[in-house]
């Protein structure tokens, strides 16, 4: 398919190249990621630009690669008034997405307990197939829970407030109504609240060396401010419940294209006008599922607080375990940008792609008006993750969006195919990364060689400049459903 | 088919040797197309899977063509125990992507990309 290099970092598949493309397509990427950019990333993402109602042109991140309907790192927005809202650009897990906690620990201090303190986590964090959560809901509180995120979460005191202002959108997106969520997402979900599920899910703890911290001064402002300090990460979602509406929505949205006359390319693009019965249904139970999983990272938080106080028998304030951040990387969001010369109200679908807010813009805690907000981005269990910052051009070019991850270049059978789990187990062992996994099999699926290079995908973005490097952050140990 | 596409998925996640039958569920499902119901009857196995915490290992299906397709379905496993069941991974959803389903000189043949 034709494209052309029309910046650095940035290459545009013009409307031209697919018929009925209403917008063209960009690929953010670098010189040498673009080679090996997938031809279904290109298909997928030019499928996006024939939707109804897109406002400008469709995006892909560094990190993309081909997923069902939008490419993972897939983003578009489209306009409230004339355009669409579709599961396939949001994802199945709604709601995916990272929470990162600092603490006052260092390497020194962590290392002697780590296998006690894994220990601990694996008990208190279920993970892998068929878990139950230590939260038990009434339909009441579960209701609750759709329409307050974390705001239900302080008022069980399982937040602090502190952790809600560190939460994008403060943990609570609206219209939510549990009354748009069907019994059945209700039934998978409601035993689900605090498990971590299975996958590429994982709980991580991970060092910051001095000599990977890139911008001192806002690392510090993130709360970064000691030699080998330690952070804990999480990688997890919506569980069950944000599956179940996406799969219930998308039997909706099949017949909706039939009744609104939309042409889609791909039937994973299932889609219905924003401003639709179907739509507005769909926004709203989305926002339930968005809720949940802010809120099961939150007690996942919670009980990480629990565990380190019981290993290390410190208090909460002598550990200082508090919120970086929690983003989502898999969501609809109605947001404002500048598109063609004017401000327009539009949608943003974010699929594997992370918020990425400037200097003073809103939604910002005060604490990080000035620097940005902060970006989370995990990477495979044995590359690390980094700790990035949102510019005023991700505001400009990309609807405030950036990567989420690495990327996958490896399926996970071939992966599998190519290292048995408890030997891949031994080698991050070796490689100073102790594991608990609830799968051996599962493990072998998220080697670190099925993922693209993330320093490299890094680098690209802090280039083209739509995301800026904070820190690095290596993985000393690792839970994984 | 719909059988062995049920058998298919629960081999993604575990052995299905390892899943014995003590408990029986029923499903019954309509739909005008035979892939919408190829496509329910698996985000019913899912749905099943996820709200009683079971492994399923028999199906017993009756399949009516009659104003469009009905399926009702015997399905048989047990809780799930993580000290028999080794589990790979998990089955979260069942996607529309690439899903086809062939009429062949034996039978039928469907592809179906689950979300892990």
């Amino acid at each position: 398919m034709e494209r052309r290099k029309i910046k650095e970092g940035v290459w545009e598949i013009p409307v031209t190249a697919k018929e009925g493309m209403n917008t063209p397509a960009r690929l953010y990427s670098s010189d040498s990621l673009i080679e090996s950019i997938d031809q279904g990333v290109m298909e997928q993402i030019t499928n996006v630009a024939c939707l109804p109602g897109i406002a400008g042109p469709a995006l892909c991140m560094p990190d993309g690669h081909w997923g069902y309907g939008f490419p993972i790192g897939g983003v578009a927005a489209f306009s409230t008034s004339e355009g669409v809202i579709s599961p396939g650009g949001i994802g199945f897990d709604i709601n995916c997405g990272m929470r990162l906690l600092r603490s006052n620990l260092t390497l020194d201090e962590v290392k002697p307990k780590l296998p006690e303190l894994l220990n601990k986590l694996f008990a208190y964090v279920p993970a892998g197939v068929g878990t139950k959560g230590s939260v038990p809901l009434s339909r009441k509180e579960f209701e609750q829970l759709m329409r307050d995120g974390i705001d239900w979460c302080v008022k069980k005191g399982l937040a602090t407030r502190e952790d809600e202002e560190s939460v994008e959108q403060r943990g609570r997106l609206h219209p939510a109504d549990p009354g748009c969520v069907s019994k059945k997402a209700f039934d998978r979900g409601v035993s689900q609240l605090g498990t971590l599920g299975s996958g590429n899910h994982y709980l991580e703890i991970e060092v910051v060396k001095e000599e990977n911290v890139y911008d001192p001064e806002t690392a510090r402002r993130f709360g970064l401010d000691r030699p080998d300090q330690i952070v804990i990460n999480v990688h997890c979602g919506s569980r069950g419940f944000g599956h179940q509406v996406a799969t219930d929505y998308l039997q909706v949205f099949t017949k909706a294209v039939q009744k609104y006359g939309i042409k889609i390319n791909d039937r994973e693009l299932a889609c219905a006008p924003f401003d639709s019965p179907e739509g507005q249904d769909y926004f709203k139970a989305m926002n339930c599922a968005a809720n949940n999983a802010f809120a099961n990272r939150q007690v996942i938080a919670y009980n990480i607080r629990r565990a380190f106080r019981d290993v290390f028998g410190k208090s909460d304030t002598e550990l200082g375990i508090s919120t970086i951040y929690d983003v989502a990387h898999n969501i609809a969001k109605v947001e404002k940008y500048i598109i063609d010369g004017k401000e327009q109200e539009v949608v943003v679908h974010r699929k594997g792609a992370t918020r990425s807010f400037g200097p003073g813009s809103y939604d910002l805690p005060s604490k990080y008006r000035d620097v940005g907000q902060p970006v989370l981005v995990g990477g495979s269990m044995q590359a690390g993750s980094y700790l990035l910052a949102g510019t005023s051009l991700a505001e400009k070019e990309t609807y405030g969006s950036t990567l989420h991850g690495a990327g996958r270049t490896l399926s996970r059978m071939k992966a599998k195919k190519m290292i048995r789990g408890d030997n891949l187990r031994r080698q991050m062992e070796d490689d100073g990364i102790l594991v608990r996994a609830a799968s051996m099999r599962g493990l072998a699926e998220e080697a670190g060689f099925a993922y693209k290079n993330i320093d490299e995908v890094i680098k690209a973005v802090d280039e083209i400049g739509i995301s800026r490097k904070v820190a690095k952050l290596l993985p000393i140990g690792n839970i994984k459903g | 088919m719909f059988g062995s596409c049920a058998a298919a998925l629960f081999s993604v996640i575990t052995d299905l040797e390892s899943i014995e039958k003590s408990v029986e569920r029923r499903v019954d499902l309509r739909a005008e197309e035979l892939d919408a119901l190829l496509y329910d009857w698996l985000a019913e196995l899912v749905y099943l899977k996820d709200v009683h915490r079971e492994l399923y290992c028999e199906f017993r299906i009756e399949l009516q063509q009659h104003d469009g397709f009905h399926l009702v379905a015997a399905v048989g496993g047990e809780l799930i125990d993580p000290l028999r069941h080794h589990t790979r991974t998990d089955v979260k959803a069942v996607t529309y992507h690439r899903l086809e389903i062939k009429k062949t000189d034996s039978g039928y043949e469907a592809f179906v990309v689950l979300d892990l």
